[in-house]
C-alpha cells in the first residue's frame, strides 16, 4: 500500500502511527478471536455471553492504542529531551505545543482509523448484538434504603419510552426470620400488574418489563419480607424502548476510547519536558494501560457496553471518559508552560 | 578453549537425558504458559467477575467464572462455588418451564464437575462429595426439579452414584456410611419412580453394609429399621414399625409403608 506523501506534524505522524500499529492490531484482533476457543474448555449447556469477550476485544484495542501512542513520542521530537532536531523543529514550528498537539492528534486519528473496524465489525464476531439499546441509571433518592418503615422509593426516569426496568439492590441482613422481600413496581403511581420481584440476597439482578410509555415516575413498593434493600447508584436501570444499529454504537466506542490515549500522550509530553524518551515511554504506557486494561478509565466500560448491546453515548459510559480529557488538557497546558519556562 | 568443545557435548547429553527423562508435551508447555499468564490475569479476570455480577447477567457470570476455572483448573472449590450457585441461584430464562430449566442447569452444573475431577488430582474425592450432594440440595430448594428427577429414582439416585464413585476411589469408612445412610432416600426415591424390585436391592445392600458402620450399636440399630422396612415391602403387615415412624432418617420412606 502506498501512502501519500505527508508533510507537517499531523500527517507525518498519522501516517507513521498506522505503518508501525496497523499489522500488530490486526494480528491482534485475530489472536483475540483466536485465543478464547483454543484456550476454553467448552461446557454444552453454559450460554454464551459476547460481554464475557471483553478482555479479547481490548487486546487488538490496547495494541492499536499504545503502538501509536509509543509512535507519535519517539517520532515527534518536541516530546522528550535530547532527542535528534529537537533543537531546530522548536525554532521552525509554530504554536503553543511547537506541533506536539498536532503529532497527538495524528495519532488519534491513526488509532481511530484502526480501532473503527474493530468497534463495529470486530465486536460483531464476539458475538455483540446487531443493535444497541439506550441504558440509563436512575439517581436513586438521598436514602435509597427499601424496608417495611420506608416502603417506597421514587426514581425519575428519562423522558422517553421505556422497554423494561432493570434492578440488582443490595441486601442487609435480615430484620428476623429470613423471608425474601417482594417488591412492587408503580409507574407515574399506578401499580403494574404482575411487576413483582423478589430479593434475598445481594446483586440479584432481575428485569421487569414495562409497556413501551414515557413515564414521568417510577416507584418501588416494598410488599413483604424481612430483607432490608439498598438501591444505591447503578441499582436501577430503565431500558428505552427502540434500538439503535451497532455500527454507530461501535463508532460512539472508538471516539471514546481516544481519551485513554489523548491522557497517556499528554502526560507523557508534560514528562517529556524534563525527561528522555525512555521516561516519556514509559509514563505512556502505565497510563495507557492503568486506563485501558487497569479498568481506571472510560475504555472498560465501553467495551463492555459495546458487547452487552447498550448505547454508550451519552450515557454514564461517557461522562466516565471526561475525567481522562480534562487530566490530559491540563498536562498539555502544563507540558507548554514548563517548555515556556524552560526557553527563558 | 579446549574445554569449550567439552561443555557443548556435556550441555547435549544433559539436554537429551532430559528429553528422555521427562519428554515434553503439549499439556505441559500449555501448563507452563498458564502459569506465566496466571498471576499477570487473574487480578482482571475477578474484576470482569465482579463487573458482570454488578451489571451483567447470569450468562456472562458464568461464563466468566468459566474464564477463571480455565486458568485455575486444580481449584476444585472454586468449581463447586461456581457449579452450585449455576444450579441453585441463577434465574430460569424468560417463559422457561421451571422444572426443565433447572435441570438444564443442574445436568450444565454436573458435567462442570464432572470435567473438574480431571484436574483436581487429590482433591478429586472432595469434589466428588461436593458434586454428590447439588442434586439434593437443588431439589429440595426447586420443587419443579424434585418432580422432574423423580422418574430416575430421584435426587438420592444421582448422588448415590458420586458416591459409589467416591467410595471406589478413596473407600473411606466416611464414605461408605454415608451411602448406607442414604439408603432410604435412594429407596423412597426408587419407590416414587415405581422400581420397587430396584428399591428392596438397594434396602438389602444397605442391610448389609450397616455391618460396617464403625459404631455398633448404630450399626446394629440401622439394620433392625432397614429389616423392618424390608419385611413391610415384602408384604409382611404384622411388622411393628413404630420405630420406623419416628426415626427422621426414614421420613421419605414414609408415604410408601402405609
Amino acid at each position: 500500500m502506498t501512502l501519500p506523501r505527508a508533510r507537517g506534524p499531523l500527517r507525518l505522524t498519522f501516517v507513521r502511527c498506522l505503518r508501525a500499529a496497523a499489522l500488530p492490531t490486526l494480528l491482534a484482533a485475530l489472536a483475540g478471536l483466536w485465543l478464547p476457543h483454543a484456550l476454553a474448555t467448552p461446557l454444552p449447556g453454559l450460554p454464551s455471553a459476547a460481554g464475557a469477550a471483553s478482555p479479547w476485544l481490548q487486546l487488538p484495542l490496547f495494541v492499536a492504542a499504545a503502538l501509536c501512542a509509543a509512535r507519535a513520542a519517539g517520532f515527534w521530537p518536541l516530546f522528550a529531551l535530547r532527542r535528534p532536531g529537537r533543537d531546530v523543529v522548536a525554532r521552525l514550528q509554530r504554536g503553543p505545543w511547537r506541533g506536539a498537539g498536532a503529532a497527538i492528534v495524528g495519532a488519534l486519528l491513526a488509532q481511530l482509523v484502526l480501532t473503527l473496524p474493530l468497534l463495529t465489525f470486530g465486536a460483531r464476531l464476539h458475538g455483540a448484538p446487531a443493535t444497541a439499546a439506550r441504558h440509563d441509571e436512575l439517581a436513586p433518592p438521598p436514602q435509597p434504603a427499601l424496608t417495611a418503615a420506608t416502603p417506597r422509593l421514587a426514581f425519575t426516569p428519562p423522558a422517553r419510552p421505556l422497554a423494561s426496568v432493570w434492578l440488582c439492590p443490595l441486601a442487609a441482613p435480615p430484620v428476623g426470620a429470613f423471608v425474601p422481600t417482594r417488591v412492587q413496581l408503580r409507574l407515574d403511581g399506578a401499580v403494574l400488574p404482575g411487576a413483582v420481584a423478589t430479593f434475598g440476597q445481594s446483586f440479584e439482578a432481575v428485569e421487569l418489563p414495562l409497556p413501551a410509555v414515557t413515564v414521568q415516575r417510577l416507584e418501588l413498593e416494598y410488599v413483604d419480607g424481612s430483607v432490608p434493600l439498598l438501591f444505591p447508584r447503578g441499582a436501577v436501570r430503565v431500558v428505552a424502548a427502540g434500538s439503535e444499529p451497532q455500527a454507530w454504537n461501535g463508532a460512539a466506542a472508538a471516539v471514546l476510547l481516544l481519551l485513554p490515549t489523548f491522557a497517556a500522550l499528554a502526560f507523557a509530553y508534560l514528562a517529556g519536558a524534563v525527561a528522555a524518551l525512555p521516561t516519556v515511554w514509559t509514563v505512556a504506557a502505565v497510563l495507557l494501560f492503568v486506563q485501558t486494561v487497569g479498568g481506571i478509565g472510560p475504555a472498560g466500560d465501553v467495551v463492555l457496553a459495546l458487547l452487552r448491546g447498550r448505547w454508550v453515548w451519552p450515557s454514564g459510559t461517557f461522562w466516565h471518559g471526561v475525567p481522562s480529557l480534562a487530566a490530559g488538557s491540563v498536562a498539555m497546558i502544563g507540558g507548554m508552560l514548563l517548555r515556556r519556562g524552560a526557553r527563558r | 578453549m579446549t574445554m569449550r568443545p567439552l561443555c557443548g557435548v556435556g550441555a547435549a547429553v544433559c539436554l537429551a537425558l532430559a528429553l528422555r527423562e521427562a519428554p515434553p508435551s503439549l499439556a505441559a508447555l500449555r501448563e507452563l504458559a498458564a502459569a506465566l499468564v496466571r498471576p499477570a490475569v487473574l487480578p482482571f479476570a475477578f474484576a470482569g467477575l465482579d463487573a458482570a455480577q454488578r451489571a451483567g447477567d447470569d450468562a456472562e457470570w458464568f461464563a466468566r467464572a468459566r474464564q477463571i476455572t480455565d486458568l485455575l483448573p486444580g481449584w476444585s472449590d472454586g468449581h463447586a462455588v461456581f457449579a452450585y450457585r449455576l444450579a441453585l441461584d441463577a434465574r430460569p430464562a424468560a417463559g422457561a418451564d421451571p422444572g426443565a430449566d433447572a435441570l438444564r442447569r443442574l445436568q450444565t452444573a454436573l458435567a462442570w464437575l464432572d470435567g473438574a475431577r480431571a484436574t483436581a488430582g487429590p482433591r478429586e474425592v472432595d469434589l466428588l462429595l461436593m458434586t454428590a450432594f447439588l442434586p439434593e440440595v437443588a431439589a429440595l430448594q426447586q420443587p419443579a426439579l424434585a418432580e422432574r428427577l423423580r422418574a430416575g429414582g430421584g435426587a438420592a439416585a444421582l448422588t448415590d452414584r458420586y458416591l459409589a464413585e467416591a467410595e471406589r476411589l478413596r473407600g473411606s469408612a466416611a464414605i461408605r456410611e454415608q451411602r448406607t445412610f442414604l439408603a432410604p432416600k435412594l429407596a423412597a426415591g426408587l419407590l416414587g419412580a415405581g422400581d420397587r424390585a430396584e428399591a428392596r436391592a438397594v434396602l438389602a445392600a444397605a442391610v448389609e453394609r450397616a455391618a460396617s458402620v464403625r459404631d455398633q450399636a448404630l450399626a446394629t440399630e440401622w439394620q433392625q429399621r432397614l429389616a423392618e422396612v424390608l419385611r413391610w415391602l415384602d408384604g409382611d403387615r404384622t411388622v411393628d414399625l413404630t420405630a420406623v415412624h419416628g426415626d427422621p432418617r426414614f421420613a421419605p420412606l414414609l408415604p410408601y409403608l402405609r
